[in-house]
């Protein structure tokens, strides 16, 4: 093969891997359908542009035979997946008609090509995909005209994928190598997957809004993405008053941000959001798996710990939270999409954290309340964290005297 | 070169222009800089290959000049910039410091290949690239093993430019390489520039993300995307209570939905949030660019428009709105959201309309508690539409029209 046909070649197949690489990635996450189509487009491609070249170790005959069938599978294969692709297999008899004729068509076709010589019935199987293709082309443009929103995706997609059929198809017969030919059918199919690879990832993008979405309710708190206020108090029930009765010890964390409300006042809510947003972030990704964790009234956060540790732990884990969350942020102040980058004002969360080991025994809220009277109380504590001295039989400071607070986070 | 060789080549020229043209796309969509940083890595990237492959029409010894400076300027562009993006340079201060360090290196290098034989330059260039790769590679260990998330992807993405680097200067050397080398230098840009599009796509979508949460808050309902029942209220005054307080006519278009009450009852608030996302979306596609849009209450939208052309296509635009929001929907009840399309019920949005239009005269909350009365009182109306008829002094319905084109 040319070097040029190769080079060309070479950026087809690894848009292919791409994409199959993207789809399985997508697929592990979520929305499987979607992925799922995508991954099989790539591959279903690939193992076209494969068996057309002329690259599977067979005698010419039996070549022959195999393209014609790899050409009729493949060609009913991606039909039906832009029919679904489009949107167009709904339930409705008339979609039912299509599909059902689309595959009875395709057997046809393999059927008719085994009573014919091998070279004969890959030309048959090439028309046939050739006009399948064209059938797709006039749905898609009737759609597009009707208005349908993929039309003219669709539109340039099925163009995109006829021109590489038939540039393949004249490849494998004549057996061309003429280096143009290999570069136009090659840049075809590299646009034709990413026509398919564009209106995927429009659909699962789509569905990735739409599973947010219905994710919102009172329940749910769409800037922080954990349990709301009110879904805390749920949780913190459910936790206390678990069926086997028992006394079991359980940690207590309140954590109590001290500037937000001024962060606010001085910025806006779109400040504050992204304050939230951090704190959250960093909240989750120090807290144990087994912890649970949710929003506390406006400006705080609330950490169970069932099965609880002793204290010593729980104020290694306080300790932690307090490092973290007390790194410096730079917040945009700006509402502009453009400016969130350009960094507005740099802020560093004041925050308190109240240590409380308890039993499922005390009361809930008075556990709760409890908690986050020590977290604000603990804002006057330079190492910001209180915990409930039982020999004193009052708040005091918790690790005053182990390790004082980092350089960064004292708060200008 | 070799058709194997050429190959591989191509597949890194595809993902490089891939790559360039993902990421002038989404900057031309969204203006975010972060995508621009990928566009330049790519043509970089593709440009330092480019230069070393010998594609250049040059030879001998400008060649060795134009490759000495190519070789230094890639590697102290590219080398920080997969630092920053993966957020290895967050502290103050670092990113001036690391970009800073880089480029004096870059100058001080030129500078004396200046001073020395075109070969000479290159070697020193080579050496000077590859010793600067490697200690970044050793700083992206030490912070990986110090348990920073970013630290394994900046090494394999150091490792990959290495290895690239390594491979194609050893193509530059010696033109007649089997195509292995080629192979494996093609394969290391690929897995560089897939760090890096990684990398860049997560700061993109957390930007993305980002600016969707700070858009929350008592304005912004985040079910819709619109104005929010309070936010809608200060459209209205605005709309209503102008400065130059002439009189002037206003629409107003008030939509309520009537089973999405029942429909969070049945299944739940999972779909009902999917019912009313269904319904705004719908609603933004068919009403006009003048129309100032926000949701009313639990269950409605509100409308208002003060243009010329709208007011005269009020009850047009009041039955385009009846039909785009009563087609049947499937909606999904089940709330895991692997399997969105696994189970599902098909609902049909039960609206009424009213159509009001009215000046600016009149008090607004009257105004919009009339057209939210009017709305309630369509959905005993086969048409859905009611209309105040002036003649009978009363809420009436609006009269059947001759059939629309499919909207």
């Amino acid at each position: 093969m040319d070097r040029l046909a190769a080079g060309f070649w070479g950026a087809f197949f690894c848009t292919a891997a791409l994409m199959l690489a993207i789809s399985l990635a997508a697929f592990r996450l979520s929305h499987r359908r979607v992925a799922l189509n995508a991954a099989l487009t790539a591959v279903f491609s690939a193992t076209f542009a494969v068996a057309y070249l002329g690259w599977l170790p067979l005698t010419p005959n039996a070549e022959a035979r195999v393209l014609a069938h790899v050409a009729v599978v493949t060609a009913v294969f991606l039909a039906l997946m832009l029919m679904s692709t489009m949107g167009m297999v709904r339930h409705t008899p008339v979609a039912r008609r299509t599909v059902a004729a689309l595959l009875g068509g395709g057997l046809l076709v393999l059927a008719a090509g085994w009573a014919l010589e091998a070279t004969q019935s890959l030309a048959l199987s090439s028309i046939a995909a050739f006009s399948i293709g064209a059938a797709m082309l006039v749905v898609a443009a009737r759609g597009a005209l009707r208005g349908d929103r993929a039309g003219w995706k669709a539109v340039a997609g099925i163009v995109c994928m006829l021109v590489a059929i038939a540039g393949l198809s004249w490849i494998a017969l004549s057996g061309t190598a003429a280096w143009p030919v290999h570069a136009i059918s090659a840049l075809a199919g590299v646009a034709y997957l990413c026509v398919i690879a564009s209106v995927l990832w429009a659909r699962y993008s789509y569905l990735l809004e739409l599973s947010e979405v219905l994710a919102h309710g009172p329940s749910y708190d769409p800037v922080t993405r954990m349990r709301s206020h009110s879904e805390t108090g749920q949780m913190v029930g459910e936790v206390f008053f678990r069926r086997g009765a028992e006394a079991r010890p359980i940690g207590v964390v309140a954590v109590s941000l001290a500037n937000l409300y001024a962060l606010e006042n001085l910025h806006g809510r779109a400040a504050f959001n992204h304050a939230l947003f951090v704190c959250a972030g960093r909240l989750r990704r120090c807290v144990p798996q087994n912890a649970e964790m949710g929003r506390l009234g406006e400006d705080g956060f609330l950490l169970l710990m069932p099965n609880a540790p002793d204290l010593e732990r729980l104020e290694h884990l306080a300790r932690q939270i307090r490092d973290r969350l007390s790194r410096p942020v730079a917040l945009s102040t700006s509402r502009d999409p453009a400016g969130l980058e350009a960094a507005g004002t740099a802020w560093v969360a004041d925050l308190g954290i109240g240590v409380l080991g308890t039993t499922t025994q005390v009361r809930p809220s008075q556990a709760v309340a409890t908690a986050r009277a020590m977290a604000r109380t603990a804002w006057s504590y330079p190492s910001r964290m209180a915990f409930f001295d039982e020999d004193v039989g009052q708040i005091a400071e918790l690790g005053a005297a182990i390790r004082p607070l980092p350089a960064g986070a004292v708060p200008a | 070169m070799s058709p194997l060789a050429a190959g591989f080549w191509g597949a890194f020229f595809g993902t490089a222009a891939l790559m360039l043209v993902l990421s002038l796309a989404a900057y031309v969509r969204t203006r975010r800089h972060v995508a621009l940083l990928a566009a330049l890595s790519a043509a970089i990237s593709a440009s330092f290959v480019v230069a070393y492959l010998g594609w250049l029409p040059m030879e001998g010894r400008i060649e060795a000049r134009v490759l000495a400076h190519v070789a230094i300027l890639a590697a102290a562009i590219l080398s920080p910039m997969l630092m920053s993006l993966l957020g290895l340079l967050r502290e103050p201060g670092a990113p001036e410091r690391v970009f800073g360090g880089f480029a004096l290196l870059a100058l001080v290098v030129i500078a004396a290949g200046w001073l020395m034989d075109p070969p000479e330059a290159l070697m020193l260039s080579w050496f000077t690239a590859f010793s600067a790769g490697t200690v970044m590679l050793v700083v992206a260990m030490r912070s990986a093993a110090g348990g920073n998330r970013f630290g394994r992807p900046t090494v394999a993405g150091m490792a990959l430019l290495l290895l690239s680097l390594a491979g194609l200067s050893w193509i530059a050397l010696d033109r007649t390489v089997a195509w292995q080398v080629h192979a494996m230098s093609a394969l290391a840009g690929m897995g560089f520039l897939s760090v890096m599009a990684t990398a860049t796509w997560s700061r993109y979508s957390y930007l993305l993300e980002l600016s969707e949460v700070m858009a929350h808050g008592p304005s912004y309902d985040p079910v819709t995307r619109m104005r929010s029942h309070t936010e809608t209220g200060q459209l209205v005054g605005d709309v209503f209570l102008h400065r130059d307080a002439e009189e002037r006519p206003v629409g107003v278009l008030a939509v309520c939905v009537a089973n999405l009450y029942a429909l969070e009852n049945l299944h739940g608030r999972a779909a009902f949030n999917h019912a009313l996302f269904l319904c705004a979306g719908r609603l933004r596609r068919c009403v006009p660019q003048t129309v100032e849009m926000g949701r009313l209450g639990e269950d409605g939208f509100l409308l208002l428009t003060r243009s010329m052309d709208d007011l005269r296509g009020l009850e047009q635009l009041a039955r385009q709105i009846r039909d785009g929001l009563s087609r049947p929907v499937s909606l999904s009840i089940s709330r895991e959201p692997g399997r969105m399309d696994a189970r599902a019920t098909t609902w049909m949005a039960d609206v009424g309309v009213g159509v009001l239009a009215t000046s600016t005269k009149v008090r607004p909350a009257q105004a919009v508690s009339t057209a939210r009365a009017m709305a309630r009182t369509a959905w005993s109306y086969t048409t859905r539409i009611a209309r105040f008829d002036e003649k009978a002094g009363q809420i009436a319905e609006m009269p059947l029209a001759p059939p629309l084109s499919v909207a």
